[in-house]
């Protein structure tokens, strides 16, 4: 459990280090770095959470209706973290404008994306007190 | 697709500004120039097919 974690954070920190040591000369090559550093990580992270999350998939399959919540949430989840990694990586090289028009996609995803459920909601709501 | 690829951008990153300033040293300001742009694409088409990697797996994985 903990060697996943252990090799993440080396990873990190040694791509921490390049990057520093690059962008005294070369900025642009720092970024590229720090981008590759970012998706590395987060491929292995994923690849190491999947598992959990078919095992509670299953489970909330058996609950029947609810399950469609649950992968709703899901792609929430990575839609944020998606954006999450190129809105913070613009906001470390200083790109805190572009940052924010990331954060903004994401945002616009994510709300397209739980507009049906919330309607569903709405209606067995009305629908319970019978209007 | 792990530390490798990270070490090889730093690599290229550092090899491109090494050979910049020499360039730049023995007055070829042009040269220097291009060779520092012909890096960055390298870099750049190696990061985008990895970036491009990272989403479609994402994509599959959580059924977006």
């Amino acid at each position: 459990m903990t060697a996943t974690v252990a090799k993440a954070l080396a990873i990190v920190l040694i791509s921490a280090v390049m990057v520093l040591s690059l962008t005294a000369q070369k900025g642009e090559f720092a970024f590229l770095v720090s981008l590759a550093a970012g998706a590395v990580v987060i491929l292995q992270l994923i690849n190491w959470v999947l598992p959990y999350i078919d095992t509670l998939e299953t489970a909330f399959k058996k609950a029947g209706g609810i399950s469609g919540y649950f992968t709703v949430s899901l792609k929430a989840l990575a839609i944020s973290y998606v954006t999450g990694f190129a809105a913070d990586t613009c906001r470390d090289f200083g790109q805190s404008a572009l940052a924010a028009k990331a954060e903004f996609a994401g945002k616009c995803a994510i709300f397209i994306l739980c507009v049906s459920p919330a309607v569903n909601v709405l209606e067995a709501a009305l629908r319970f007190a019978g209007i | 697709m792990d530390v490798n690829f990270i070490f090889k951008i730093a690599a290229i990153g550092i090899i491109v500004t090494v050979l910049n300033q020499l360039l730049i040293r023995s007055g070829r300001e042009d040269q220097a120039m291009l060779t520092s742009l012909a890096g960055l694409i390298v870099v750049l088409l190696m990061v985008v097919t990895a970036i491009a990697d990272l989403f479609s797996t994402i994509k599959r994985l959580f059924g977006l």
